[in-house]
């Protein structure tokens, strides 16, 4: 069984924000609602600064603390390691929300519009009603990868079986594949370089890795 | 290194804080009903039936110490129902009781309620046993639910669910100063414990409780309680809410259950113990609901900037 993951090399990482808004795209997230982010940092301090952009979202973690609040089993994590949301049994309590240390997930109560007029006929196409409500979050593009999967594509690999942000990434910052083959490229990354996991002291797990230095 | 610094949690808002508070009062209350003699030992049913004309008032007092705090624990209930997105779903809170807190203090209120109405109706030391159990699990349930929400720093503290216990007494006790004493008025109560005694004792425990809940190794919860540190909370919280009841719960002990004086001071304490209980909670929920920072571990991170420099 694969266990999907991310590799964020930071030292690539211009902060474009072109997977912030490939994730919108393919999501079609409503407006404020950012499933994949990118943190624009200064460190140090004057005169040894320097300027950090992080990619950040959920995390998928191997120990959620969003799945182990959920009082209605909606967040659930699946063998392959991805963390989604079943929208039909959330409650919408936000729970998980004050539960994710990574400030990766939304609520949003009403379908809002880009612009002022109202919804205007592609956002109506595009709307997602099932998503009023209740939680969300990034899920890896997991219709991509599944229906990759479906196809014999190799997530990671393949374009059309990678999550969107990975795709689009213009630096060749970002990777995805499966940590328990050591052969893709995320072990190759890990194994090769040193890599950090955000807030690790909190014991999540995270599947997510980024090269800093 | 910091990436996201902490920020104030803005989706729980006033309804979960009237869950947290009304819950502690309701179960707190309810335990210390427990203390008090109802006439005729609360079998207001067979009053009626045999056509007894004081099987109403018989019914009232049985219902105000019985089901008072699972009403109290109800509203909070229903106060969340209006911050939920799709509370039409509620039955699946229920889903999750292995790990959720939240999916087990649900359960316990349903099991409160049910065992606390069928002793109201039918009493019997089991069922009150019962409701007593369950009225305690979902006290602490209420704790749990802050101390497993891991993105909090203020919450994510095993001295929340201790605290959740002394103040659910504490504010329990107000209302039950408040009612026993109104109660009075109307019908003669007794107790084999004193009410002002009782409540005494949970304000100086929730007091000290909530010191040690304000101590923290962590660098980060002085910060994120800074508002429960300003001199106007302090005056709200320790004077107002905790000291200042404490000293007039001395008072009428010390006047003793003679003079009328003594019921309405004991009433205006607990409500006093009211106000601690709730600014206490107000402030945990939303003045210091800070999300924690996410930071690339500073030791890990140093080292790794030490070695690429030296590379």
């Amino acid at each position: 069984m694969s266990r999907w993951g991310m590799v964020i090399d930071l030292r690539k990482c211009v902060g474009c924000q072109t997977c912030t808004i490939a994730c919108k795209q393919t999501n079609n997230t409503p407006p404020k609602v950012f499933w994949r982010w990118v943190a624009d940092i200064e460190t140090g301090e004057y005169p040894d600064v320097n300027r950090r952009f992080v990619p950040m979202g959920c995390q998928h973690c191997t120990n959620p603390p969003c799945f182990e609040v959920c009082p209605t089993t909606a967040t659930y994590k699946r063998p392959d390691g991805i963390v989604d949301i079943n929208y039909n049994l959330c409650i919408g309590c936000a729970y998980c929300i004050v539960a994710c240390p990574y400030l990766a997930r939304n609520i949003v109560f009403e379908t809002k519009s880009y612009y002022e007029t109202g919804l205007i006929p592609p956002e109506q196409v595009l709307a997602h009603p099932d998503r009023i409500g209740v939680a969300t979050k990034c899920n890896f593009c997991l219709p991509r990868v599944d229906a990759g999967l479906a196809r014999g594509l190799k997530p990671g690999v393949d374009p059309d079986a990678t999550p969107m942000c990975v795709g689009s990434c213009i630096s060749n910052a970002m990777h995805f594949g499966d940590l328990d083959d050591p052969d893709s490229i995320v072990s190759r990354y890990i194994a090769e370089n040193d890599t950090v996991r955000l807030s690790e002291e909190l014991g999540t797990e995270s599947a997510m890795y980024y090269i800093v230095e | 290194m910091e990436l996201i610094p902490s920020q104030k949690q803005r989706v729980w808002k006033l309804p979960a804080v009237v869950n947290f508070t009304m819950g502690g009062i309701g179960t707190g209350f309810y335990l210390l009903a427990l203390l008090v003699n109802l006439p005729a030992n609360g079998e207001w049913l067979q009053a009626f039936l045999a056509g007894q004309p004081d099987w109403f008032t018989l019914a009232f007092v049985a219902g105000v110490f019985k089901l008072l705090g699972v009403g109290c624990a109800g509203i909070g209930f229903i106060a969340l129902t209006t911050e939920a997105g799709q509370p039409q779903r509620g039955i699946n809170l229920f889903r999750h009781l292995r790990r959720s807190w939240m999916s087990r203090e649900t359960l316990a209120f349903f099991l409160f309620t049910a065992f606390a109405g069928l002793d109201w109706l039918f009493p019997f030391p089991l069922l009150r046993a019962l409701a007593a159990a369950a009225a305690l699990f979902l006290m602490v349930a209420q704790g749990f639910i802050l101390y497993r929400a891991r993105g909090v720093i203020t919450w994510n503290t095993p001295r929340v669910i201790f605290y959740f216990l002394t103040c659910g007494f504490m504010t329990g006790a107000g209302l039950m100063l408040v009612v026993f004493n109104a109660l009075q008025v109307f019908i003669p109560l007794s107790s084999a414990f004193s009410f002002a005694a009782i409540g005494f004792a949970a304000a100086l425990f929730n007091l000290a409780l909530w010191f040690i809940y304000l101590q923290s190794n962590d660098a980060a919860f002085p910060k994120a309680t800074q508002a429960l540190r300003t001199q106007k909370a302090m005056l709200q919280i320790v004077g107002v809410g905790h000291i200042l009841p404490a000293l007039l719960l001395i008072l009428a002990m010390a006047l003793g259950p003679g003079p009328l004086l003594t019921p309405v001071i004991e009433i205006l304490a607990g409500m006093l113990l009211l106000f601690g209980g709730a600014r206490q909670k107000y402030g945990i929920v939303l003045e210091a609901g800070y999300l924690r920072a996410v930071v690339l571990s500073p030791a890990k991170f140093d080292a790794l900037r030490r070695r690429a420099r030296g590379a």
